[in-house]
């Protein structure tokens, strides 16, 4: 007996930029299960970016309307630092430099702020080294990038294997994987998507947030949803990433234009 | 002046200050004159006569022109001379020193020397086991039979005759550390010079001298380190002179009580080829100058300057840099780093000249400024002044916040607000931290910066 246990629930949620008071969201519906990936596509300016960021609490948008539920709690009253306490990891679209801090020095900390929430003890020295190799090999991580500072000085595609590499080793519940395939040539791809791929569990839900078909080349998700104009038009299976690929998105943004007028 | 006096106006307070201190300089010398040869003698009466024209600067001096000694100039009439130094002094000497955590006098494994309210404490110094040729004394020991090359170095750069600071500290000369590294020997061990401001009886002034000389090929790491509790004024001279490709890695930590006074003045000539490798580090003080002079005089010398303070409450640091490319083919980079919380005021005056016949010179200077705070300020000047075409030079000063892209992208990854301020504030430090030589003390000023963070953390709650 399969019993599903919902992981993420967003109803009608809209949101605008704090500064100017532009909506960006107008009302996104989507739930996500344990196990499951769920791909977000889009155009540019649809406001996938600021899905990734209202779900992860970064300053600069207000919530004006709808609800988050992350296993059950509502997730917008978290600060960031709860919601990855709780399991919640956002990979970055441009992962932040930060020198002068080593990588594997300020991902102790994270872990170590994980478990703590968690009622676990400290990870010990010995421990969180051999964590750290067995996901660095996952992404095929150099050691020499672990103990350089935090993405300083990292190509593009180092960039992005080091937010798998901290997305393994802090092992989330919700991966929020936003626009994972920008800047990489096909090999890093390769690398990362193997990454994500070797994440997959049933406990766990990912969301992938890209605005091309590539990425899902190499990771195929249960579900596709097309956002546009700050909402979801459109789910389907895979099938829908092609159909994107081969007629571009303005049929879609036609489509619901068409919808929204018969509906008013 | 008295404290019962009524108010008076700026100038005749700084004019009162000064007359009394130019009495005191003269009993001072007086009492002291039958334990020092005739040179510091000499020196003392030099300073004491310019200090009696110069005064303490003035708001107008342009040189002051950040930092004001109005607040000094009221305390120092109520401040003890060095030399009389509470009783039990020992004592409460190792619990300062103890602050100094690893490199204080923890099993006094290495060469130092400590001074007590301006005095040598003997007990906790040690001098012996160095290799042959190496000074490493205190003056007052030295007084009694005085080397050659002490005469002909102390007071060698002459600023007791144009720096009010300075010519009060001859004025007051009464003890110090004299370091002398002969021709092509290299020491491994750091030397450690600590002078600690003992206040706990009632504010004390002392006037420590440091000469240091690296004969030619010599190599030397020294540290000072000024710790202390209470009320204090500390106005420590440091001469240093490098011969020909000489090697000096010299650190001045300055930790002492919040309340208390800090105007130090280095100066440095440098020889052909010779390298200077300078760290300023301010954690402690209430007004805190630190002044460092560095005289490129000899074709091919190179200088790094690494500075750093925290300030926060009232504190004021205040650093103050002049390098002078005296010569062809010298090089200088300086960066200098200020982090600042509370109402805390900063300074950063730095000044290159570039000499005409400073041809080929290579002149950097970098100073970048971290406002914790709303209320934090720093003013910033960096001054370059070139009489010759053929050179390169640049500076830049910033002052910002943290970044609020990197404090979420942490925060994101769990970290605590508090945290990953933290996290990101001893970032900012540890670049100049790590080019700190002495793994020890590299440690402690990690755990300081820690600490100071901590400190103000629970100083926001």
């Amino acid at each position: 007996m399969n019993v599903t246990t919902t992981i993420l629930e967003i109803r009608g949620l809209k949101a605008r930029i704090a500064e100017d008071g532009t909506e960006i969201l107008k009302g996104v519906d989507l739930t996500v299960n344990a196990g499951e990936v769920h791909a977000i596509m889009g155009p540019n300016g649809s406001g996938k970016s600021t899905l990734a960021h209202v779900l992860s609490g970064r300053e600069g948008y207000e919530v004006t309307d709808g609800t988050v539920l992350y296993k059950g709690k509502d997730l917008l009253s978290m600060p960031p630092e709860m919601r990855a306490r709780e399991g919640v990891f956002l990979s970055f679209q441009y992962p932040v430099e930060i020198p002068g801090v080593a990588n594997t020095y300020f991902l102790r900390m994270a872990l170590n702020a994980v478990r703590k929430h968690r009622g676990l003890p400290e990870v010990d020295a010995m421990d969180f080294l051999s964590l750290v190799e067995e996901k660095a090999a996952l992404v095929e991580m150099e050691d020499a990038l672990l103990s350089r500072n935090v993405n300083e000085g990292f190509s593009g595609g180092e960039k992005k294997r080091n937010e798998i590499f901290q997305m393994a080793v802090l092992d989330p519940t919700l991966a929020i994987l936003d626009e994972t395939d920008s800047g990489l040539d096909i090999d890093a791809l390769r690398v990362v998507a193997s990454g994500v791929n070797s994440l997959r569990s049933p406990e766990r839900a990912m969301l992938l947030i890209t605005h091309y078909q590539r990425l899902l080349n190499y990771i195929t998700p249960d579900v596709i949803h097309v956002l546009s104009g700050g909402r979801i038009v459109r789910s389907g299976d895979k099938s829908l990433a092609l159909l994107l690929e081969e007629k571009g998105y303005g049929w879609l943004e036609e489509e619901a234009a068409v919808g929204a007028g018969t509906a008013s | 002046m008295s404290a019962s006096a009524p108010a008076t106006t700026l100038a005749s307070a700084l004019s009162e200050g000064t007359v009394s201190a130019l009495e005191r300089a003269r009993a001072f010398g007086a009492r002291e004159a039958a334990t020092s040869p005739l040179f510091v003698q000499n020196l003392r009466r030099a300073g004491a006569e310019a200090f009696a024209k110069l005064g303490l600067p003035r708001p107008s001096d342009e040189e002051w022109r950040y930092t004001s000694v109005a607040a000094l100039s009221r305390q120092l009439p109520a401040m003890a001379d060095a030399g009389g130094a509470p009783a039990g002094r020992t004592a409460s000497a190792r619990s300062a020193l103890a602050s100094l955590g690893p490199i204080g006098v923890a099993g006094r494994s290495h060469h130092q020397l400590v001074f007590v309210n301006g005095r040598l404490d003997t007990e906790l110094s040690r001098f012996d086991g160095l290799p042959a040729g190496v000074r490493f004394d205190a003056l007052s020991r030295l007084f009694a039979a005085p080397p050659d090359l002490l005469e002909r170095r102390l007071g060698l750069l002459r600023g007791h005759l144009t720096h009010p600071f300075v010519a009060m500290n001859a004025a007051f000369l009464l003890d110090g550390a004299f370091v002398h590294v002969p021709d092509g020997v290299v020491l491994a061990e750091p030397l450690l010079v600590v002078h600690v401001a003992d206040g706990s009886a009632g504010p004390v002034a002392s006037h420590p001298r440091v000469v240091l000389s690296l004969g030619e090929n010599a190599q030397a790491t020294v540290v000072e380190a000024y710790c202390g509790t209470g009320e204090a004024f500390v106005n420590p001279v440091t001469e240093i002179v490098l011969g020909a490709h000489a090697h000096l890695d010299h650190t001045t930590l300055q930790e002492e009580s919040v309340e208390a006074y800090h105007v130090g003045t280095t100066e440095a000539h440098l020889g052909p080829g010779a390298q200077l490798f300078s760290h300023v580090l301010s954690v402690g003080g209430r007004l805190v100058r630190n002044e460092l002079t560095v005289r490129l005089h000899g074709d091919g010398a190179g200088a790094t300057l690494d500075g750093l303070f925290l300030a926060r409450g009232e504190q004021h640091v205040d650093n103050h840099t002049l390098v002078d490319h005296a010569r062809p083919h010298c090089g200088s980079q300086q960066y200098y780093k200020g982090i600042l919380d509370g109402s805390a005021r900063g300074a950063f005056d730095g000044k290159v000249i570039v000499r005409p016949a400073g041809a080929f010179t290579d002149a950097h200077q970098k100073n970048r400024n971290l406002l914790l705070s709303d209320t934090a300020r720093i003013d910033a000047k960096p001054q370059l002044e070139i009489y010759n075409n053929d050179v390169k030079c640049t500076h830049g000063s910033a002052t910002g916040r943290l970044d609020a892209d990197a404090l979420f992208y942490l925060r994101s990854r769990a970290l605590s607000e508090s945290q990953a301020r933290s996290v990101l504030t001893l970032a900012f430090a540890s670049e100049i931290v790590d080019r700190v030589p002495v793994a020890p003390l590299k440690a402690h000023l990690t755990d300081r910066v820690l600490g100071w963070l901590a400190g103000n953390a629970s100083e926001a709650r």
